[in-house]
């Protein structure tokens, strides 16, 4: 199993390029896709999914072209969560999957079971019952998303799964995409760090239609060992002048005076040490073009 | 024939809310309070021209419905042939419905004792009138769903669509399409019941309806 994309630009009528000359290969397993608002993961995505077609470039899944004659068959390849998605209020839970399982062509029966399980991992089984309407904005995700698993697609494409959840949610939604992605392909797209920092080994990071990045997350936080410095200034007035000449992902009031981390190259003029770096110092590194 | 009935029940669920139900039920009340009506010859006259109105209103948004709450990024990823069935199917829901809606006020104008007229049965004028309000509703519902489908907005379906029920439903229209006008049964002489020519106006209206069907899974492919 294999996704392509060689040098996919998707340009907008009013000029806008959303998506610029770019390269992409991943296979089974979680890919990260990592990038402020507005990067072009979305537009990425929807690249992915047949909505919009690229402006130049060439997309393959599993060898099949993006050509309008494949679209049947990659459409049936494909499950999709997009970003603030509105099912149908009228219905109950259970009800919208079954439709939406339907409409997929999953077998009644087997529909049933697949809705069976997914709302048991989602914890939603006990408001099964309950009109979408209802719903809180962290259930509706959860539909969402179930709804995108129920026929079992070869690539599944998420964008921002974990919105409106709350911590524990957000860990079962994690572990059960890393179940799915087992044999199937996942593209995650968000901007919490942390939810890839937990799922994926690969990713991408895309700022203003293009990738800084692509590669391992452990490339990743190997290019970005030592450039990490955790120190402490007295005041806030210290933070502000070192603010003006480092990145500083974090401050913090303590006994001391302002915690304060450090992204830099070399070591900032203040005493400090290395600290561990985590996904959110790589991600920064990468998005303020001090590493690429 | 379980998974069909399944899936007209979770359409009815979805395209027939209601506060739908709720509108067309007040819009019949209302029309009987404000359309006096002195002869059972009027009521299919009155309604073979305003219950259209709420087909135009019903059927505009069909499609366009699936374009709200980002629900078209995954509607899109469904085959064609279901996306065209599913239209179909709410189509069908409420073309029924507003049919039903309409015997419902075909009673409600008759419960207001209105005289009957000597030498016709009121169940003639019953199933006349049921027969031509069908043909109008129905036309009305594809026509509105087709264009918004076609113009991708369920207010051009319904402006469009009205601006055709206003020429059609209008002195220079009853004048210029004579009895191939949609609304040649509203324009009749109520007492000739064997005066068949309205049939040319739904008639046309059909073979319309049939060519926007048959235009329709070409616009929703399009898309």
């Amino acid at each position: 199993m294999k996704v392509e994309l060689k040098d996919v630009t998707v340009e907008f009528k009013n000029g806008v390029r959303a998506v610029d000359h770019v390269n992409l290969e991943f296979r089974e397993g979680i890919y990260g896709l990592l990038g402020e608002n507005g990067a072009g993961k979305t537009t990425l995505m929807r690249v992915l999914t047949t909505i919009i077609k690229p402006s130049g470039g060439e997309v393959r899944v599993n060898q099949v072209g993006y050509e309008e004659r494949n679209y049947e068959i990659l459409k049936k390849k494909i499950g999709y969560l997009p970003q603030e998605l509105t099912l149908y209020p009228n219905l109950n839970v259970r009800e919208c999957l079954d439709y939406m399982g339907g409409l997929c062509g999953v077998p009644k029966g087997e529909c049933r079971k697949r809705i069976d399980y997914y709302l048991e991992r989602t914890s939603l089984a006990e408001h099964q019952k309950k009109k979408l309407r209802q719903l809180s904005g962290g259930m509706k995700r959860r539909v969402g998303l179930i709804q995108a698993l129920l026929h079992e697609p070869e690539l599944l494409i998420v964008d921002e799964p974990t919105t409106g959840l709350d911590p524990e949610e957000r860990i079962r939604i994690r572990n059960l995409l890393v179940d799915f992605s087992r044999d199937r392909m996942v593209l995650f797209s968000t901007h919490v760090v942390e939810d890839l920092a937990a799922t994926c080994s690969s990713l991408s990071i895309m700022k203003k239609g293009v990738f800084l990045y692509s590669g391992t997350v452990t490339e990743l936080m190997r290019k970005t060992e030592g450039h990490v410095w955790a120190g402490v200034v007295k005041n806030e007035q210290e933070a502000k002048e070192l603010e003006k000449k480092y990145y500083v992902s974090s401050k913090l009031y303590v006994e001391e005076g302002l915690k304060l981390r450090i992204i830099s190259k070399g070591k900032p003029e203040i005493p400090c040490k290395l600290a561990e770096a985590t996904l959110e110092d790589a991600y920064m590194m990468v998005s303020t073009a001090l590493i690429n | 024939m379980k998974n069909v009935l399944r899936q007209f029940y979770y359409e009815r669920k979805i395209c027939l809310p209601s506060y739908k139900i709720i509108c067309s039920l007040c819009f019949i009340v209302l029309l009987g309070l404000v359309r006096g009506i002195s002869r059972t010859g009027e009521i299919g006259i009155v309604l073979d021209t305003s219950m259209p109105i709420l087909a135009i209103m019903f059927c505009a948004d069909l499609y366009e419905m699936e374009y709200s709450g980002k629900k078209w990024e995954i509607f899109c990823l469904y085959s064609v042939n279901k996306r065209i069935d599913v239209l179909r199917k709410r189509l069908c829901i409420q073309i029924v419905y507003l049919w039903m809606a309409t015997i419902a006020g075909y009673t409600c104008f008759f419960w207001q004792r209105a005289s009957g007229i000597e030498g016709i049965s009121d169940w003639t004028f019953f199933a006349v009138s049921m027969v031509a309000t069908a043909v109008s509703i129905a036309f009305f519902g594809v026509f509105s769903v087709t264009v918004a489908t076609a113009g991708k907005n369920s207010w051009y379906g319904m402006g469009i669509s009205f601006l055709l029920w206003l020429m059609l439903n209008s002195k220079q229209g009853e004048k210029i399409l004579g009895k191939f006008n949609l609304f040649a049964f509203s324009f009749r002489n109520i007492e000739a019941v064997n005066e068949m020519g309205w049939m040319c106006g739904k008639g046309v209206a059909v073979l319309l309806m049939v060519g926007m069907l048959a235009v329709l899974p070409s616009i929703i492919k399009r898309r």
